[in-house]
C-alpha cells in the first residue's frame, strides 16, 4: 500500500529528463542566440583589425655576392622570390638563387667595362641603360618570366612536387605532375644607339610614352638632350635602322655648376629635374622644347637644413620625388600645378611629406616598390625602413651592416626587401599587410599625390594603376551626418508635436484610428521610400523648389493664424467646434500650400533676383537676399519666443480686465509687430552678414543637384517620423493620469498641463525616442543610396548630393575583392556604423529604463 | 485682515469667470495648432505617399487609349501618352523648333508637351517620344490601332496590313485579321510552352544529369588522383552517362525543331504610325488587342489578365516586361526559411532570459544589449552576413563537401545564396522576436506560474503547458512582425544573394525541391533594379508601381494583422488575474 503510495508521489524519470534536458537545451540556445547576435561586432572589428597592423618579417637569407658594387636600383627579385638579380659596374646582369645564393647566370654585356660611362637602371621597370665614353646609348632589360612545361622536361631529373632545383641558366619548379615552371631572367642589349652629341654620356634617364621610350642624357660637355628612337628601313641594303634623334629642340646647356648627381623624368615625360648634391633642383620643360623653368633647393624647410642630398628617388607614377639627405630625413617632394603658381607653367615643387628618422645618420639609398607607394630607406647605421609614403606608416624595419655602396630593393609584391652590399645581397621575405592604411590616414586629412594640400577623400576605385586608391572615411562620416541632421531637422519636431497632440488633445476614438496608421508608415520598406524620392520627388523638386521651401515657412504660419483667429471667436462657438480642430487644421494646411504657391514667385523676385538656381550657383543676386530670406523666420520665431517671454505677462496683467475679444485683438497686434520686428531684424542680420563677407552659398547653400540633402532630409524625415512618434507618444502616455488630473484640477489649461506637468515628465522617454530615431537615421541605407547621389564630396550644402557610410557600403561591397584593403576598409566602415548607431542607441536604452523605473514610482 | 484677503480673492475669481481673457492665453490655442498641423502633416504625407502608389499601381495595367499625334511637319505619332509636362521656353529650345512655328512663342511662356509612348523600339530605336503642344496639328483615336505585347523587343503599336498562315493567301481585312489572329494564337501558345518545356525542363534535367555525374568523377580525381584506377573507372561511367546524355538531348532537340517548324509560318504583318512596316512571327506575340475599339469589360478582362500575367509569369526584357513571379518565389522562400531560423532562436533566448537566467548585472546589459541590436543598421547585418556566412562558412563548407565544384573555381555555398540571406535577415529580425516573446511571457501572469508549480508541475512542464500557450499569440506576433520586416528588407540582400535575374527559381520538382544554395530574386530589389539601374527607367516605372504596390500589400498586410493580434492579445490578459 505505501509502495503504491510513494510511487504516485514520485516524479518520474521522463518528467526529470524533459526538465534537465529543456533546460539545458534552452539556456545553450538561448545564450547562443545572445552570443551569436553579439558576434556581429566581434566579426566586423576581426575582419578589420589587420589593417591598423604593420608589416610582419618571414624569412631572413644571404645570398653570396658575385660583384662587389651594383648599380642604383637594379637589386631585384622575382614575383615567386626565388630569384634575385643585380647590374655590375661592368653592365653584366647576374642571377642568384635566393635560397642558396647559387650563381645561375650571367649576362655577357656587349661592351668592355672600360668603355662605360655610366650606368641607369630604372626604378619602377626592369629597363636598364648603359651610358658610353663615346656618347652612344645601349639600352638593355633583365626581364624575370617563368615559361610552364605540361611535362617534364627530357633533361631534368626526376623531382616532387613542391621542388626547385637549378636547370639551364634558371630554375625548374614542380608544381604537380602536370605543371613545371621554368623561372629564369632573359637578359637583352640592344644595338648601342649613337647619339649626335659625342660626349661621354653622365647622366640618363628613359621614360615609356605613347609614342616609344624617350631618353634623356646629360652629356659631359653639359649638354641635356632627349633622344626618341628612330626605326627605319635603309632602302638600299633592307636592314632596319634604329636611331637616336633628339625629339624634344636642341639640347640645351647646363653647365652652369657642375653635372647633377641625379635627373629624372616626371610624371608623364613633360618635366625633367636634375638635382646637385647640395640641394638645388633645376626643373626642365619639355613640351616644345626643353626649357629651364625654376629652380629651388630640397634639402631646406622651415624646420631643419640638411647640407647635401645622399640618395633620391621616385615613386609609382613619377610623380613624386624621394629625396633623402645627410641628416636621415627624406623629403618627399609633389609637383603641383596651380593656378597663379610662382613659375612660368603653373607647376612647382611643393614638399608633401617628410619623413623623419629616430637617428640622424645619412640616407644612403632609397629604392621605391613598383605596385605601391612604398619606399625603402637604408640609412648609414644600417636601419632599413619600408615606408608608405602617403600614409607615412612604417611597414617593416631591419638591420643591416652596410657601406656608402649598399643598394636597396623591394620585391615586386611587395614582399621582399633586398639590400646589397659588398659580401653580399640580403633579402628578407616579408609580409607588408595593408600599408596604406593608418588610423590617421582613415579619419584625418592625408596629402594625395598631385593634391594641392591634405585632403580628406574617399575615391576607392582609380582611372589608371598609378594613381592610389584613397580611402579616407571622413567624408562618407560626415555624409552620414549630413543625412541624419537634415532628416532629424524635420523629422524631430513634427513627430514630437504629433505626439504631443495625440496623447494630450486627442479623444481615444480618433487616436485609436490614428496612431496604428502612423505606425503603419514605419513598416513601409525603405526601398519604395528611396525609389519615391529619386524618381518621383525629385523632378518636382526641381521644378518647384521656391514653392517647396515656401512651404516649410507658411504651412506653419497659417496654422498659427488659424490658431489666432479661432481663439477670436466667441466663447461659444470654440466649445462647440474645439472637436473638431483638426478639420479646421486640415483646412489650414491646404491654404498654407496655397499660400506657398502664391508666395514662390515674389520671393524668388524679391530675394533671389528672379532665378533660385542661378542665385545658388551664385551667377545671379547678392548674398543679401539670401541671408534676409533665411533669417526671417528664424528671427520670427526667436524674436516670438521672447516676446512670450517678456511681452506676454504684460498682455495677461492688461487681459485680466479685458474681455476675450479684446485680448486675442491684442494677441493678433503682438504676433504682427513680432513678424515686422522679425523681418527688420533679419534685414539687419543679413546687411552685417554681408558686410563681414559672408555668403550662405558655399556653406549651406550651394549648386543645385537633383538628387540632393533636402529629398533625403524629407524622405528619411518620412521614415523617422513614426519611430520617434510611437515611442514618444507611449512615454506620454505613461505619465500617469493622476498628475494630469491634479494639474486640470488646479486650474491649468490642457496646454497648461501638457507643457509645464506632463511633457517635462516624460522629458527622458521623449529623449531616447528621439536618440532610437537618430539611430535609424544614422544607419538608414535604401534611402541615401537611391536620392542621395552618392557623390563623395564634403560639405553641408543643402542642396548637393553626399555619400553616407552605409550607402558606400552597399555600392562598394560587391565589387570588393576578398580580404584587400578596400574589403577591409569596407568593413570598418561597418564597425563604425555599428559603433555610431550603437553609442546612440545604448545611451536611447540607458535613458529609458531610468524612465520606466521613475515612471514606476510616480 | 484676513476677511478682506478672501473677498479680494473672491473678487479675482469673480474676474476671471466675467472676462475670459486670460484663459484664452493659457490655452494657446495657436501653439496648439501648429501641434495639430504636424500631426495633420504627417497623416498628409502617408495618405499622399500611398494614394500615389495605389494609383500608379493600380491603374498602370489598365489598357489606354492609343493616340494618333499629327505634328507640324506632316509624321504621325502614334503611342500611348504616359505623362504630361510644361518646358519653358527659351533660346534653346526655339532654336530646336522648326522655322515657321518660331513666331508662335515667346520667352518665358510655358509650353505642354506629352511623354508618348510609341514603343516599337526594334523598328525606332526609341521607346518614347516628346510631342509639344506648339507642334501639334490634330490628335486623332484611330480604331484599328494594335498593341502588341512581344516575347522581345517589347511591344509593338501599329496597324496589321495582312496576316500570312502557312502558305495560304495572305488575309488583309482587318477584321479578318485579328479574328485570324485570335484563332490561332492559343494554338501556338499551347505549341509554345510545349518547346519551353522540353528546352528548360527536359534538356534542363538532361544537362543537370550530366554535370552531376562529370561532378562525380572530378571529385573522385580530386580524392584519389589523375593516375588511379578509380578515377579511371569514375571517367568511363562518366563517358557512358555522357553518350547517353547526348543521345537523349539530340531526340529531344529535334522534337524543340519541329515544334518550331510547326509555328514558324505564321507571320503578322503590321505598319506603324510612320508608314515603316514589320513582320512579327504569331509565336512572338504574347497578347494583342486594339484598345480603341475595346469595350469596359474587355478592358477588364485585359486588365485581369496582365495582373496574373505580372503575378505568375517570368520577367521578359531586363524585367522591365512579363512578371514577378521568381521575385514573390525569392521573397517568400526567403521570409519562411529565415523564420524557421529566427522563431525556434528567438523564442529559446526569452524563455532563457525571462525564465532560466537569474536576473542581476549581466542581464541587464545583456538586455540592453539585445535592445540596442535591433537598432543596428541592417546593411552592417549584410556585411556580417557576407564576411561570415558566405565567406567563412560558406566557403569552409563548399571546401569540405563540394571540392569538385570548388576547383572549378564555382563555389556552392561559398557565395550569396539564399540560405546565407535567410540566416542573415534572421539575425536581424531576431531582436524582434525576443522583444515581442519576452513581452508575451512578462504578459502570463505570475500566479499561473505559481498555481502550476504548487499542483507539482516541473519547470518544464509549467513553461510548456501553462505559459507557452498563453504566450502563443505575442510569439505569433514578434513572428509575423519579423516577417515583415525581413520581407521589406533590401540593404543587406544586396550583400548576400539577391540577384537581379536568377536563372533557376530557390525550389522547384528537380532534385531535392528545395535549393538553398542558389542566389534568388527579391521584390524589394527588383524595386531597387530595376527603378535606378535599369536601362529604361521611363518604361520600367509601370513594373516598379506594380512591384511596389505588391511589396506594400503584403508588408502592411503583415503589420496589420500583428497589430491586431497584439490587440487580441492584451484583451485577453485584461482582468486576467486569478
Amino acid at each position: 500500500m505505501t509502495q503504491i503510495d510513494r510511487k504516485q508521489f514520485k516524479t518520474t524519470w521522463s518528467v526529470k529528463a524533459a526538465d534537465h534536458v529543456s533546460s539545458y537545451v534552452i539556456t545553450i540556445g538561448g545564450l547562443a542566440t545572445i552570443v551569436a547576435v553579439l558576434l556581429v561586432s566581434v566579426y566586423l572589428f576581426y575582419v578589420a583589425a589587420p589593417l591598423m597592423g604593420s608589416g610582419t618579417i618571414t624569412g631572413e637569407q644571404q645570398v653570396q655576392a658575385q660583384v662587389t658594387t651594383v648599380v642604383d636600383n637594379s637589386v631585384r627579385s622575382d614575383e615567386n622570390s626565388l630569384l634575385i638579380r643585380s647590374l655590375s659596374e661592368a653592365g653584366a646582369i647576374t642571377v642568384q638563387r635566393i635560397s642558396d645564393g647559387q650563381l645561375l647566370m650571367q649576362s655577357q654585356p656587349p661592351m668592355a667595362p672600360e668603355e662605360i660611362s655610366t650606368l641607369w637602371s630604372d626604378p619602377l621597370s626592369e629597363q636598364f641603360l648603359i651610358g658610353l665614353k663615346d656618347g652612344r646609348i645601349i639600352a638593355g632589360r633583365a626581364i624575370a618570366e617563368y615559361s610552364i612545361f605540361s611535362i617534364r622536361p627530357h633533361d631534368a631529373p626526376e623531382m616532387v612536387d613542391g621542388e626547385v632545383i637549378a636547370w639551364h641558366d634558371g630554375l625548374l619548379e614542380r608544381k604537380d605532375a602536370e605543371l613545371y615552371r621554368y623561372h629564369r631572367v632573359t637578359v637583352t642589349y640592344d644595338a648601342p644607339l649613337g647619339t649626335a652629341n659625342g660626349n661621354e654620356i653622365i647622366r640618363l634617364d628613359r621614360i615609356e610614352s605613347n609614342d616609344g621610350s624617350v631618353m634623356a642624357a646629360c652629356h659631359e660637355d653639359g649638354s641635356l638632350a632627349i633622344y626618341g628612337t628612330n626605326t627605319y628601313e635603309n632602302l638600299m641594303t633592307g636592314e632596319i635602322v634604329v636611331e637616336l634623334e633628339s625629339t624634344v629642340g636642341k639640347p640645351v646647356s647646363i653647365q652652369t655648376r657642375g653635372m647633377p648627381t641625379y635627373m629624372y623624368f616626371l610624371g608623364q615625360g613633360e618635366h625633367i629635374a636634375l638635382i646637385w648634391e647640395d640641394g638645388l633642383c633645376e626643373r626642365y620643360q619639355t613640351r616644345n622644347e626643353i626649357r629651364h623653368i625654376e629652380s629651388c633647393t630640397l634639402i631646406h624647410d622651415e624646420v631643419d637644413q640638411a647640407k647635401a642630398v645622399t640618395a633620391c628617388s621616385l615613386l609609382l607614377g613619377r610623380g613624386s620625388l624621394l629625396v633623402g639627405d645627410d641628416e636621415g630625413r627624406v623629403r618627399v617632394y609633389f609637383l603641383i600645378r596651380e593656378k597663379d603658381g610662382s613659375t612660368e607653367d603653373g607647376w612647382s615643387f611643393r614638399m608633401g611629406h617628410k619623413i623623419n628618422s629616430a637617428s640622424a645618420s645619412e640616407v644612403i639609398n632609397i629604392c621605391s616598390s613598383e605596385r605601391s607607394r612604398t619606399a625603402g630607406i637604408l640609412q648609414a647605421d644600417g636601419t632599413l625602413r619600408t615606408m608608405h609614403i602617403t600614409t607615412e606608416k612604417e611597414i617593416n624595419l631591419v638591420t643591416a651592416d652596410v657601406s656608402e655602396s649598399a643598394v636597396i630593393g623591394i620585391g615586386p609584391r611587395d614582399d621582399a626587401i633586398l639590400c646589397a652590399v659588398e659580401k653580399g645581397i640580403h633579402v628578407w621575405t616579408v609580409d607588408p599587410g595593408h600599408s596604406d592604411i593608418s588610423v590617421s590616414a582613415l579619419f584625418l586629412p592625408v596629402w594625395y599625390e598631385s593634391y594641392p594640400e591634405a585632403e580628406m577623400v574617399w575615391q576607392s576605385s582609380s582611372a589608371s594603376d598609378d594613381d592610389e586608391a584613397k580611402l579616407g572615411l571622413t567624408p562618407l562620416i560626415v555624409g552620414t551626418l549630413k543625412a541624419t541632421l537634415y532628416s532629424m531637422l524635420f523629422a524631430v519636431p513634427i513627430a514630437l508635436a504629433a505626439a504631443i497632440y495625440t496623447s494630450e488633445f486627442m479623444s481615444p476614438r480618433i487616436k485609436a484610428v490614428i496612431k496604428p496608421s502612423i505606425e503603419l508608415m514605419a513598416s513601409l520598406p525603405s526601398v519604395v521610400l528611396g525609389y519615391f524620392g529619386a524618381i518621383i520627388l525629385a523632378p518636382y523638386f526641381e521644378a518647384y523648389l521656391m514653392e517647396i521651401l515656401c512651404l516649410t515657412c507658411a504651412v506653419p504660419f497659417t496654422f498659427a493664424v488659424g490658431g489666432l483667429i479661432f481663439q477670436s471667436l466667441p466663447q461659444h462657438y470654440v466649445r462647440l467646434l474645439q472637436n473638431y480642430r483638426l478639420f479646421f487644421v486640415a483646412v489650414c494646411f491646404a491654404i498654407g500650400c496655397v499660400c506657398a504657391v502664391g508666395l514662390a514667385p515674389i520671393v524668388t523676385t524679391f530675394f533671389f533676383a528672379g532665378n533660385f538656381k542661378q542665385w545658388l550657383d551664385g551667377t545671379v543676386g547678392h548674398a543679401f537676399g539670401g541671408w534676409w530670406a533665411v533669417s526671417i523666420p528664424v528671427c520670427c520665431l526667436t524674436l516670438y519666443l521672447m516676446s512670450e517671454r517678456f511681452v506676454t505677462p504684460r498682455v495677461i496683467a492688461m487681459a485680466c480686465c479685458n474681455s476675450q475679444a479684446k485680448t486675442a485683438g491684442m494677441r493678433f497686434v503682438q504676433a504682427f509687430i513680432v513678424m515686422i520686428a522679425g523681418t527688420c531684424v533679419a534685414a539687419a542680420i543679413a546687411g552685417l552678414a554681408v558686410a563681414c563677407g559672408w555668403d550662405l552659398r558655399g556653406s549651406l547653400f550651394g549648386s543645385y543637384e537633383s538628387r540632393n540633402a533636402l529629398i533625403v532630409g524629407l524622405v528619411m524625415g518620412f521614415a523617422v517620423i513614426p519611430i520617434i512618434y510611437t515611442i514618444a507618444e507611449d512615454a506620454l502616455c505613461t505619465v500617469p493620469n493622476n498628475l494630469r488630473a491634479a494639474s486640470l484640477g488646479a486650474g491649468a489649461t490642457q496646454w497648461q498641463t501638457a507643457v509645464r506637468i506632463v511633457i517635462p515628465t516624460a522629458m527622458s522617454g521623449i529623449f531616447s525616442a528621439i536618440m532610437v530615431g537618430l539611430g535609424r537615421a544614422v544607419g538608414e541605407t535604401m534611402i541615401v543610396l537611391m536620392a542621395a547621389g552618392n557623390t563623395p564630396v564634403m560639405d553641408l550644402n543643402l542642396f548637393s548630393g553626399f555619400r553616407t557610410l552605409s550607402a558606400n557600403i552597399a555600392v562598394e561591397m560587391p565589387e570588393a575583392v576578398k580580404d584587400s584593403t578596400h574589403y577591409r576598409v569596407l568593413f570598418l566602415a561597418a564597425f563604425v556604423l555599428f559603433v555610431m548607431t550603437f553609442i546612440v542607441n545604448t545611451v536611447a536604452e540607458s535613458v529609458r529604463q531610468r524612465f520606466r523605473k521613475r515612471a514606476v514610482n510616480m | 485682515m484676513s476677511d478682506n484677503r478672501t473677498e479680494h480673492v473672491l473678487n479675482k475669481k469673480e474676474r476671471f469667470h466675467l472676462l475670459p481673457g486670460l484663459p484664452l492665453i493659457a490655452r494657446n490655442e495657436p501653439m496648439l495648432w501648429l501641434t495639430g498641423g504636424a500631426l495633420v502633416l504627417s497623416l498628409a504625407l502617408i495618405v499622399l505617399l500611398l494614394s500615389y502608389i495605389f494609383y500608379q499601381g493600380g491603374t498602370s495595367f489598365w489598357p489606354q487609349p492609343v493616340e494618333a499625334y499629327v505634328v507640324h511637319d506632316g509624321s504621325t505619332i502614334m503611342g500611348e501618352q504616359a505623362r504630361e509636362d510644361t518646358i519653358e521656353v527659351d533660346e534653346t529650345y526655339r532654336s530646336q523648333l522648326p522655322e515657321a512655328l518660331r513666331a508662335g512663342v515667346t520667352d518665358g511662356e510655358e509650353v505642354e508637351r506629352m511623354l508618348i509612348r510609341t514603343a516599337n523600339f526594334d523598328v525606332t530605336n526609341t521607346h518614347f517620344h516628346w510631342v509639344d503642344t506648339t507642334e501639334l496639328v490634330s490628335v486623332s483615336v484611330p480604331p484599328t490601332a494594335t498593341v502588341i505585347e512581344r516575347l522581345s523587343w517589347g511591344r509593338f503599336i501599329g496597324t496589321p496590313i495582312s496576316l500570312q498562315i502557312q502558305e495560304e493567301e495572305p488575309i488583309t481585312d482587318p477584321t479578318a485579321i485579328m479574328e485570324g489572329v485570335d484563332e490561332h494564337l492559343a494554338g501556338i501558345h499551347d505549341v509554345l510552352e510545349r518547346r519551353i518545356h522540353l528546352e528548360k525542363a527536359t534538356l534542363g534535367e538532361i544537362r543537370a544529369h550530366e554535370e552531376s555525374a562529370r561532378l562525380e568523377s572530378v571529385e573522385v580525381r580530386l580524392e584519389h588522383g589523375e593516375e588511379s584506377q578509380h578515377y579511371v573507372e569514375a571517367l568511363a561511367a562518366y563517358q557512358v552517362i555522357k553518350e547517353h546524355c547526348v543521345e537523349e538531348s539530340a531526340s529531344v532537340l529535334a522534337q524543340i525543331e519541329n515544334l518550331k517548324k510547326e509555328t514558324a509560318p505564321y507571320t503578322l504583318r503590321m505598319a506603324t504610325a510612320s508608314g515603316q512596316e514589320a513582320d512579327i512571327p504569331l509565336e512572338e506575340i504574347v497578347r494583342i488587342y486594339q484598345p480603341n475599339a475595346l469595350s469596359f469589360m474587355d478592358k477588364l478582362g485585359l486588365y485581369g489578365a496582365r495582373w496574373m500575367e505580372f503575378l505568375f509569369d517570368d520577367p521578359r526584357e531586363a524585367n522591365s516586361e512579363g512578371g514577378v513571379w521568381p521575385a514573390i518565389i525569392g521573397t517568400v522562400m526567403m521570409t519562411m526559411i529565415m523564420t524557421i531560423f529566427v522563431v525556434p532562436f528567438g523564442v529559446m533566448a526569452s524563455l532563457y532570459l525571462s525564465e532560466y537566467a537569474k536576473s542581476g548585472g549581466l542581464m541587464s546589459i545583456i538586455r540592453i544589449a539585445i535592445n540596442n541590436l535591433a537598432g543596428v543598421p541592417s546593411i552592417v547585418f549584410g556585411v556580417f552576413g557576407l564576411g561570415f556566412f558566405c565567406t567563412t562558412i560558406g566557403g569552409g563548407l563548399d571546401n569540405w563537401l563540394f571540392p569538385a565544384e570548388v576547383s572549378e573555381g564555382r563555389p556552392v555555398l561559398g557565395k550569396g545564396t539564399i540560405l546565407w540571406a535567410s540566416a542573415t535577415l534572421a539575425l536581424l529580425t531576431v531582436p524582434v522576436v525576443i522583444v515581442a516573446t519576452e513581452e508575451a511571457l512578462r504578459a502570463v501572469p505570475n500566479s499561473m506560474r505559481e498555481g502550476s508549480y504548487g499542483c507539482g508541475a516541473s519547470k518544464w512542464q509549467t513553461i510548456w503547458r501553462i505559459v507557452m500557450p498563453r504566450a502563443l499569440p505575442g510569439i505569433m506576433t514578434g513572428m509575423i512582425l519579423a516577417m515583415a520586416r525581413g520581407a521589406g528588407e533590401v540593404a543587406p540582400l544586396m550583400l548576400v544573394g539577391a540577384v537581379k535575374l536568377a536563372p533557376e527559381l530557390p525550389i522547384d520538382m528537380h532534385g531535392t525541391f528545395i535549393h538553398p544554395e542558389r542566389s534568388f530574386m527579391h521584390l524589394g530589389f527588383h524595386i531597387y533594379d530595376l527603378g535606378l539601374q535599369s536601362q529604361n527607367s521611363e518604361a520600367a516605372k509601370p513594373m516598379v508601381f506594380t512591384t511596389t504596390l505588391l511589396l506594400i500589400s503584403i508588408v502592411v498586410s503583415l503589420n496589420l494583422i500583428a497589430i491586431w493580434m497584439r490587440k487580441r492579445l492584451a484583451r485577453r490578459f485584461v482582468g486576467g488575474t486569478f
